[in-house]
């Protein structure tokens, strides 16, 4: 087994899930997921084994969403493509929080956001990328990466407030 | 609107990026997408093709656009062209048609001809050349696209013997077909008056055609040929060689003769001649009635009496044409000849 196909046994689970939160389609996942892997395999020389192979993986993926077309890994209105990947999402929810249904609407409005904010919301969020690092994998200053952490928060906040002002 | 505190709002998102969607995808090497080059094995084939049905679609453009007409002879003039009148009345001389036919070859010439001039020449000669209009003046020596006064710009089509086609600049007249070896002087006017023959008996060359070549050329002499002195020895039958002054005056006095109308004397019998040069001045004595200008009368018939002025020797002394006016004793013109004299 090659060192490639040992880190894609390692982190693919962990890229699909990474994967899954920004796009929230499984088939646009799963096309972020291989451009990815792609991406790492041809640039593989490149990789500084004194690094964390993990952010530079996730760094890959993240902009390669970033950098992306509009409408690219982004063609579902976040909907959940059956019942059962719906039932999924519920369930992995803890089980003290009550309201799922603001679960479902945090689901539609992190799809709201636009591309680069959600982004940053979603490393900052997967517990493993502190601001610094997010600026460092992305490019941009760090202040931008808290200036867009504050904006995609407040957005969510209005959205969900919304809603279950609605309900 | 109840609003979501920055606690709640950090907790669902911690709790939603840590729920598990429940699958893994599988890194497949085969499903690597490779860039899309449109035509990029074909490239080249495509380019070649597409230059290739250019090239046709324009060749057939160029046909359909300009094929007709050059294979189609063009037959009819526009009527803005003065050339294209063939209503000259036949053999008249051939002058006016020359004129036309000269004037202003290419001006029904449209922007077209002018392409197709200019791509196909050789193509434009040939359907110019075509045996399209017929006219009934001077069919036999013009070509019909002359007459036409179209698509002809050089005379290189006429043939050069015939005097016809000789460019001219001179207004089409009777005069046009006089040689133009013949001088002509203005004064000449159309007269009944017999003027007979007066071409000097023939006189050999007095001198060998061919002078003996000069055996030293080297003494300074600027000719290479050096004519030899005529001895006089050498006879020729029916040659006198001249007494007095040289000159080969002819045995017979040059004499000028004019028939008139018998009633125009009246009974006068006397009659009078002046002579004028060609350039106007009149020679003799001013005194019409000196002997000098004397003229004899003979009658012919009852309607025509001939004039005959015998010339002194001394009048004329050069080669030229003179003018010769006939007067009665009162003063009156009776007529006038012009007549080449040599002396």
């Amino acid at each position: 087994m090659t060192d490639f196909e040992r880190y894609t046994a390692v982190y693919s689970p962990e890229l699909t899930r990474f994967c899954m939160k920004l796009c929230g389609d499984v088939h646009d996942a799963e096309d972020l997921f291989q451009d990815t892997w792609t991406r790492v395999f041809d640039r593989f020389e490149q990789y500084d084994p004194e690094q964390s192979f993990k952010s530079w993986l996730f760094a890959i993926c993240a902009n390669i969403f970033k950098n992306s077309k509009k409408q690219k890994y982004n063609s579902s209105r976040a909907v959940f493509s059956s019942k059962e990947e719906k039932e999924r999402f519920l369930l992995s929810i803890p089980d003290e929080e009550k309201d799922l249904d603001a679960y479902l609407d945090l689901y539609d409005a992190i799809y709201a956001l636009p591309k680069k904010h959600r982004v940053v919301l979603v490393l900052y969020y997967f517990r493993e990328f502190s601001q610094s690092e997010i600026a460092r994998m992305l490019d941009i200053p760090e202040g931008t990466v808290k200036s867009r952490l504050n904006t995609a928060k407040k957005l969510l906040k209005r959205r969900l407030s919304y809603e279950e002002y609605q309900r | 609107m109840k609003n979501i505190s920055d606690e709640r709002l950090e907790k669902m998102l911690t709790n939603y990026c840590e729920a598990d969607c429940g699958q893994s995808f599988v890194y497949d090497p085969d499903r690597r997408k490779p860039k899309i080059i449109p035509f990029a094995r074909f490239r080249r084939t495509a380019v070649a093709a597409a230059s290739l049905v250019l090239i046709s679609v324009l060749s057939l453009t160029v046909y359909f656009l300009f094929g007709n007409k050059i294979s189609t002879p063009i037959a009819v003039a526009p009527l803005s062209q003065g050339a294209a009148t063939p209503s000259a009345p036949a053999d008249t001389g051939g002058g006016g048609t020359q004129e036309q036919e000269g004037a202003a070859p290419t001006e029904g010439k449209n922007f077209f001809s002018e392409i197709i001039d200019w791509l196909f020449p050789k193509a434009t000669e040939s359907s110019s050349t075509a045996p399209t209009v017929t006219s009934p003046t001077n069919s036999a020596n013009v070509p019909p696209t002359e007459q036409a006064g179209e698509k002809t710009t050089e005379p290189a089509h006429v043939p050069p013997t015939q005097p016809v086609h000789v460019p001219s600049t001179e207004k089409p007249t009777e005069s046009a077909h006089v040689p133009l070896t013949e001088p002509i002087t203005p004064t000449q006017k159309p007269t009944t008056a017999y003027v007979p023959p007066t071409q000097p008996p023939y006189v050999p060359p007095t001198e060998p055609n061919d002078p003996p070549c000069n055996d030293d050329p080297t003494e300074g002499e600027p000719y290479w040929y050096e004519p030899t002195e005529y001895s006089g020895e050498v006879e020729y039958p029916g040659y006198e060689p001249p007494t007095e002054g040289g000159g080969t005056m002819s045995a017979d006095p040059p004499n000028v003769c004019a028939i008139i109308d018998s009633s125009l004397l009246d009974g006068n019998a006397r009659v009078y001649c002046k002579v004028y040069s060609s350039s106007g001045k009149r020679l003799g004595s001013a005194n019409l009635y000196d002997g000098s200008h004397s003229v004899s009368v003979s009658v012919i018939s009852s309607r025509q009496t001939q004039l005959n002025y015998e010339i002194p020797d001394d009048l004329i002394t050069y080669n030229d044409y003179y003018l010769f006016v006939f007067y009665d004793g009162s003063g009156r013109m009776l007529s006038q000849v012009q007549q080449y004299i040599e002396v």
